[in-house]
C-alpha cells in the first residue's frame, strides 16, 4: 500500500517535470518564431584587366670622351654614341583609359679618378623618335628642350622631366589588348656657359657626369569625374 | 452467480449511479449567460525593404582613394525602409558577402577598397562614414574581417558593415563605393604593391617581331634590355546581405 503511494507520487513528480519541460520548449519555440527577415542583393561586380609597363634601354649608351662646352644647336645634333635611345611600352588587356607616365633622371656615381661635374653644367635634350625610320614625314619631335640637369632634378626632388606636350607622357588605351610604345632619344652635353679654363689633364681636374633614366606610370581611370 | 459476475455488475452499477448523480446534479440548475463586452485583437504588420542599386564595372583599373571616391557608377546602394503598424524593435546586420574573386594574385579582398556611408532620413549628421572610412579614405575589405554582426549567427554572412536597430517607419540609405587599389600599407610607412610582378629580359627589340639586333636597328627600332612591371587583373563580385530579427526586450515588445 505504502509502496503504491510512493510509486504514484513519483509518477506525479515525473509528469510535473515533463509538463514544465514541455512548457519551456513551447515558450522557446515561440521566442524563436519572432519576426525575421533575410535579404540578399543582386550582384555587384568590378573587374580590372592586366596592365604592364616596360622600359627598354638601348645597349648603345652615351659615351662622350673629351667633352667640351657646346651650344644647344650643336648639342641637339649629337649622333650615335652621343645619344641614348629608350622605349616606354604599356600594355592593357582591357580598356583602362590613360596610363600617364613620367621619365626621370637619376645621377650615377662617377668612375674612380674623376670628379663629378655639377649637374648645373650638363644639359639634356629629349625627343620622341618617329615610329618608322623611313617615314619621311616624321622627324624627331622635341618633348623637352635643352635644359640643365640641375633644373630637372630640383623640381620636387623627383628628377622628373617636364614634358612640353602632355601627349608624350600618356598612353591612351581605349581598346582591349592594346600595346603602345613610345621611343625616346636623350642627348647630353656640357653647357656652353661653362668655364672650362681650369679643366686640366691631371686627375684632380678630370670631370665626369653619369646619369640613368627611369620611368613610372599611373593610370587615370575612366569614369573618374573631377 | 459467480463472484466475478457479481464484481462486474457492482462496478457497472457504481458507474451508472455516478453518471446518474452527476446528470441529476446538472439537471438541478442550469443557466446560460452571454457577455456583452467584445475583446478584440487586430494584428499589425512590419514590412522591411531594400531598394537596391547595383553596379557592374568592367575594365576599370587600380586607382587611388581620391579617384575611387570621385569615380561614378561604382556604388552599391541599399535604401532600407521599414513600415510598421504597431510597435516593434528590429535589429539588423548588413554585410558584404564576397561571391566571386579572381586568383590570389589578382583582385581580391586584399586590394579592393570600399567607402561606406549611412544616411538616416531626418538625422542631423549626413552622411555618417562607417568602419574606418571618411570623405577621402576607403578601407581594404580584408581589414574589416573582425567586424561581427549582432543579430545573426551565420558564419557565412560575410564582412559586417553595420549593425543597428529600427523602430517604426524609417529610411536608412547605405552606399558602398568600391574600387581596386594598387597600394597596400603593410607597416607604418611602408607600402607595397601586392599584385605586381617584375621581370626583365635582355637583347630585346622595341618591336618584338624583330628578333635580331641587325633587323631591329635597321628598322629604326631600339635594341636593348627591358624591364617590365605587370599588374594582374581579375574580377571581384559581392552581394549585400541583411539579416533582421525582432528584438525582444523587458518592455514587453
Amino acid at each position: 500500500m505504502f509502496e503504491e503511494k510512493e510509486k504514484n507520487k513519483n509518477r506525479g513528480l515525473t509528469f510535473t517535470i515533463l509538463g514544465i519541460f514541455v512548457l519551456l520548449l513551447t515558450s522557446a519555440g515561440i521566442a524563436i518564431a519572432v519576426y525575421t527577415w533575410n535579404y540578399t542583393s543582386d550582384e555587384n561586380r568590378i573587374s580590372t584587366g592586366d596592365i604592364s609597363m616596360s622600359l627598354l634601354e638601348s645597349t648603345d649608351v652615351i659615351s662622350i670622351e673629351n667633352a667640351l662646352p657646346m651650344s644647344d644647336t650643336k648639342g641637339k645634333q649629337l649622333g650615335k654614341n652621343e645619344s641614348f635611345d629608350f622605349a616606354v611600352t604599356t600594355y592593357a588587356s582591357g580598356k583602362p583609359g590613360d596610363i600617364n607616365y613620367s621619365i626621370s633622371i637619376t645621377e650615377d656615381a662617377v668612375d674612380e679618378g674623376y670628379t663629378k661635374l655639377g649637374s648645373e653644367n650638363v644639359k639634356v635634350y629629349l625627343t620622341v623618335l618617329p615610329e618608322k625610320r623611313n617615314d619621311a614625314y616624321q622627324q624627331e619631335i622635341e618633348v623637352v628642350a635643352p635644359t640643365k640637369v640641375s633644373e630637372i632634378i630640383k623640381e620636387n626632388n623627383t628628377g622628373n622631366f617636364t614634358f612640353k606636350d602632355e601627349q608624350y607622357s600618356k598612353h591612351s588605351h581605349t581598346s582591349s589588348g592594346s600595346t603602345i610604345t613610345t621611343k625616346y632619344r636623350l642627348r647630353m652635353w656640357v653647357d656652353s656657359e661653362v668655364d672650362a679654363s681650369d679643366w686640366k689633364k691631371d686627375s684632380d681636374s678630370k670631370y665626369q657626369y653619369k646619369l640613368k633614366i627611369g620611368t613610372a606610370g599611373s593610370i587615370k581611370p575612366i569614369g573618374v569625374v573631377e | 452467480m459467480s463472484n466475478k459476475k457479481i464484481m462486474v455488475l457492482s462496478v457497472v452499477s457504481v458507474i451508472v449511479l455516478v453518471i446518474a448523480i452527476v446528470a441529476t446534479s446538472y439537471a438541478m440548475f442550469t443557466a446560460n449567460l452571454s457577455g456583452t463586452k467584445a475583446n478584440e485583437l487586430t494584428t499589425g504588420y512590419v514590412t522591411l525593404n531594400c531598394e537596391e542599386t547595383t553596379f557592374k564595372l568592367e575594365d576599370t583599373s587600380p586607382m587611388t582613394d581620391a579617384d575611387g571616391i570621385k569615380m561614378e557608377n561604382n556604388e552599391a546602394i541599399c535604401k532600407l525602409t521599414s513600415t510598421m503598424k504597431g510597435t516593434m524593435t528590429i535589429g539588423y546586420d548588413i554585410a558584404l558577402d564576397v561571391i566571386d574573386e579572381s586568383q590570389e594574385d589578382g583582385v581580391n579582398e586584399d586590394n579592393v577598397k570600399i567607402q561606406v556611408t549611412k544616411s538616416t532620413k531626418g538625422a542631423e549628421e549626413q552622411p555618417k562614414y562607417l568602419l574606418e572610412t571618411d570623405a577621402n579614405k576607403g578601407v581594404y575589405i580584408s581589414s574589416i574581417q573582425d567586424e561581427t554582426g549582432q543579430y545573426n549567427d551565420d558564419e557565412d554572412q560575410g564582412y559586417n558593415l553595420d549593425s543597428d536597430t529600427i523602430t517604426g517607419d524609417t529610411e536608412i540609405t547605405y552606399k558602398i563605393k568600391t574600387w581596386v587599389s594598387n597600394l597596400k600599407t603593410t607597416g607604418a610607412d611602408e607600402e607595397e604593391v601586392p599584385n605586381i610582378n617584375e621581370s626583365s629580359s635582355s637583347s630585346t627589340c622595341s618591336n618584338p617581331q624583330l628578333k635580331t639586333k641587325e633587323e631591329c636597328q635597321s628598322a629604326g627600332e631600339i635594341w636593348g634590355d627591358e624591364q617590365t612591371s605587370t599588374q594582374k587583373g581579375g574580377t571581384f563580385s559581392f552581394k549585400l546581405k541583411i539579416t533582421a530579427t525582432q528584438v525582444l526586450s523587458d518592455s514587453g515588445e
